[in-house]
């Protein structure tokens, strides 16, 4: 096998004439079975600076390289054993990702065989007998080829190097923050509820706490956009609201609280939309307040009822208007709520349609009594968006209305007993 | 998609006209459509005729134009809103906070 070879090193050793220092433009790999071309080649491309190898046939040339790594290759085409073009496709399988040039010096002249070179995986092609001035321009027009590779091969292992980190730290971010708000939810395992993030952090958001006198409140939000600036936004709404109604606060304090807490935190373009209910602790009467959400949709044994957006978002003024209160509805056995993000409403199907105008009503009307509505809801969402990208949150929660949510009153306490009722 | 405005000075009103869909993307196209004008001086009318959807963003976008505007109701109006757009801005109750046509 011929290795780094002393023959061209001394040769250019000798030769006064050296414009550039030796090896100094790389290591080029030499593949032809005529010694006398070999040796022509090497002393040339020395002359230019590079420190020279040698094959005589294609297998030499592909141990060669894998050993090597030369920085260019010229192949001849034709040699005993594997030729020009199958010892072409093995390099550059050898070199993988990284941009090794290989150019192609033949005899052959038909077009045909010219194409070959190319599709074997060679980068440019000379026709022997060629010029040495023109060899010389192709190999500095081919290094500049290799060297904006390799910049941009640089640059993207950089890249995701950093993408790889901020996964890695979106993630434990996501981890922490999302079992900051969550941890002190209860009754989870009463609800029907199916979330789904766009992003690694959800903009949407689902707490729920019993009341002092061991009724049931949840707040369903959704924050403007979504990732990590919607899901910050949810720790301050998290604490106020578990700590308010864990001591029985009314659902028209918690709200004027967390409303405050936004208008201070918030930049004016960012907001929470939210549905806030609240079920007493005999399971027989419902609150509900609905600001900047999709409609809640009630099932009762006399129909479908609609509980519609009457308040605004929260976060947006500084106190909230006191016509937008909160209401009240008498529960009967068997009613059941729907609460949904926009999200859902707006998930695009392969034509651009909204589910909202695409199903969505038609599973609404379609609702039996006493019968759980998620598993349809989910199923022709699923049909629905088939092979679409999910750019939104999506959150929909389905309650059962009935007393088996709630809790026995909780006796001990510190403060004055109130039900967060009145 | 693309943001533009008008100003009819007779009548001390700035429009900015909305095409196709009216989200983050157009963030900045859309500040820049009212940054320079004198909000002492002029009122505001945002057209929507042309605006295809609407989404949260553009909901911040119209409530950091009432706060330019001075935080008034009645100095920023909304109009030609389509069924999709008026939906959006509906739930959200936004009547409360802008004229709607």
């Amino acid at each position: 096998m011929t290795t780094c070879n002393s023959f061209a090193n001394s040769a250019s050793n000798t030769s006064t004439a050296s414009p550039v220092i030796n090896g100094a433009r790389g290591c080029a790999l030499i593949v032809d079975d005529e010694p006398s071309n070999r040796r022509f080649l090497s002393l040339m491309l020395a002359n230019e600076g590079f420190r020279t190898i040698e094959a005589e046939d294609g297998e030499q040339a592909v141990a060669v390289f894998a050993a090597e790594h030369p920085d260019i290759v010229f192949m001849d085409v034709m040699m005993s054993g594997i030729d020009g073009f199958e010892a072409t496709r093995r390099i550059k399988e050898v070199a993988g990702l990284t941009f090794v040039p290989v150019i192609f010096l033949t005899a052959l002249t038909e077009e045909q065989s010219l194409m070959r070179c190319i599709e074997a995986g060679g980068d440019d092609f000379l026709s022997k007998p060629f010029s040495f001035m023109v060899l010389k321009a192709r190999i500095l027009a081919m290094e500049r080829v290799r060297d904006l590779q390799r910049t941009i091969a640089a640059k993207q292992q950089t890249l995701s190097a950093l993408l790889e980190q901020e996964r890695e730290e979106q993630a434990l971010a996501e981890r922490l923050l999302s079992r900051a708000v969550t941890n002190r939810n209860v009754a989870m395992d009463r609800l029907e509820r199916i979330q789904r993030p766009a992003s690694v952090f959800n903009g949407d958001l689902v707490l729920t706490q019993h009341l002092p006198d061991g009724g049931l409140r949840l707040l369903v939000g959704d924050f403007t956009g979504h990732g990590l600036a919607a899901a910050i936004g949810a720790l301050p709404v998290a604490d106020a609201f578990h700590t308010m109604t864990r001591k029985g606060v009314n659902d028209a304090r918690v709200l004027a609280e967390i409303n405050h807490k936004l208008h201070q935190i918030l930049p004016t373009d960012r907001f929470l939309a939210a549905s806030l209910i609240s079920i007493s602790g005999d399971g027989e009467e419902l609150r509900w307040w609905n600001g900047g959400m999709p409609s809640l949709w009630m099932r009762r044994a006399d129909g479908l009822h609609e509980l519609a957006s009457h308040a605004l978002p929260l976060g947006i003024l500084s106190e909230l208007p006191a016509c937008e209160s909160p209401r009240r509805v008498l529960l009967r056995p068997g009613d059941r709520l729907l609460l949904t993000s926009d999200g859902l409403l707006e998930a695009v199907n392969t034509q651009k349609q909204m589910f909202v105008n695409s199903g969505f009503i038609e599973i609404l009307q379609n609702w039996a009594f006493n019968t759980p509505l998620l598993p349809t809801l989910v199923k022709a969402l699923d049909a629905h968006s088939a092979e679409m990208e999910q750019t939104d949150d999506i959150c929909m929660v389905e309650i059962p209305l009935d007393s088996s949510l709630c809790t026995i009153p909780i006796l001990d306490r510190e403060f004055i007993p109130q039900n967060g009722w009145h | 998609m693309s943001v533009t405005r008008r100003v009819d000075e007779q009548k001390s009103q700035v429009t900015i006209v909305i095409d196709g869909r009216f989200d983050f993307a157009q963030h900045k196209a859309f500040r820049d459509a009212y940054r320079d004008v004198d909000a002492k001086r002029m009122t505001f009318v945002v057209d929507l005729a042309g605006a295809s959807y609407l989404d949260s963003s553009a909901l911040g976008m119209l409530l950091l134009l009432r706060d330019y505007a001075g935080g008034d109701a009645t100095r920023v109006s909304i109009i030609g809103c389509g069924e999709d757009v008026r939906r959006v801005l509906k739930i959200a109750n936004f009547e409360k906070l802008f004229q709607l046509d």
